[in-house]
């Protein structure tokens, strides 16, 4: 198993996650319905907002899951932040970084992973918006963009933006 | 870039719901689909028809029942700026026998039951020719 990686600027990313003041808070509907609609909308049976903190990922929403944090050494999120990209596992199984991962050999059975990185305000990535799955899956073109723009709604709510109409 | 890039089609997309609402105008922006105009409201919606350029399309949500048959009407009966037999697509969580046959009559060439995949929506576009082939 390849532990998740440390950032470069993990010192200014965890400050950044400090000051939003989100971790160990109680659930929030503004990240509960993003939640429900991407396990709605990619098929999957869980769906969660992970926040990626100095040793544990906490979820700061969760569906699909019972518990609400992991350690960080172990967690596919803290391998998704290091790129702002989206980061697919398409079967854990097979992948020499995760094959022998307890969240793959255990209860969790995880085979397939997508995580698109969230930002706080200040740039950083302080975890993701991800879905996983307990068979081996691929993600087509709608489904990644729906995942990216769910994303952005993600960020909206952690910079305290509104939901507004956008402008004609 | 030259900026000679044909412009996506324009839709008007009325939804209540501000995360399926917002996650459709992202996703038929970024996939090349269409550029959609949103409404959260009938009466914003209705705004938005009266003033803005035409719509290609129009995708309305059922939630708001008789108001948004009320609308459809005036949209056949060419009160907007958008062609009177532009393409609608009705999206409803629930719809009786009564209400098929309203939107029957007013020629709604789809209608998409909630939950439905945003793929769906974004292909009814595509197969009904509102939009240019985009492979999705």
């Amino acid at each position: 198993m390849t532990p998740a990686p440390i950032p470069a600027d993990e010192a200014e990313r965890l400050q950044a996650l400090q000051q939003l003041l989100l971790l160990d808070t109680p659930p929030d509907e503004r990240y509960d319905r993003v939640v429900r609609f991407a396990a709605e909308q990619l098929d999957m049976p869980v769906a969660l907002v992970s926040l990626v903190d100095g040793r544990r990922q906490w979820f700061k929403s969760r569906l699909g899951l019972d518990a609400t944090e992991t350690s960080r050494d172990i967690s596919f999120c803290g391998h998704a932040i290091v790129s702002s990209e989206l980061f697919v596992v398409e079967d854990a199984s097979l992948d020499p970084r995760f094959a022998d991962n307890p969240l793959v050999t255990g209860d969790l059975h995880l085979r397939f992973y997508a995580g698109a990185p969230i930002n706080a305000p200040s740039g950083h990535r302080i975890g993701t918006l991800c879905v996983i799955d307990k068979v081996p899956r691929k993600l087509g073109a709608v489904e990644r963009a729906v995942l990216e723009a769910l994303r952005g709604l993600v960020n909206e709510a952690l910079a305290g933006r509104d939901d507004a109409e956008a402008a004609p | 870039m030259t900026g000679s890039a044909k412009p996506l089609p324009r839709v008007l997309l009325f939804e209540q719901h501000f995360v399926m609402r917002r996650t459709i105008v992202t996703v038929a922006r970024d996939l090349g689909v269409a550029e959609i105009q949103e409404a959260s409201t009938i009466d914003r919606a209705r705004v938005l028809l009266a003033t803005s350029a035409a719509f290609e399309a129009v995708v309305l949500d059922f939630d708001d029942g008789a108001r948004t048959v009320d609308l459809l009407g005036e949209l056949r009966h060419g009160k907007f700026n958008s062609r009177a037999d532009a393409p609608v697509v009705v999206i409803a969580a629930e719809l009786g026998r009564k209400e098929e046959d309203q939107l029957a009559a007013l020629a709604v060439c789809e209608v998409l039951r909630k939950p439905f995949k945003i793929g769906d929506l974004l292909n009814v576009f595509v197969n009904g020719g509102v939009v240019p082939p985009v492979r999705l």
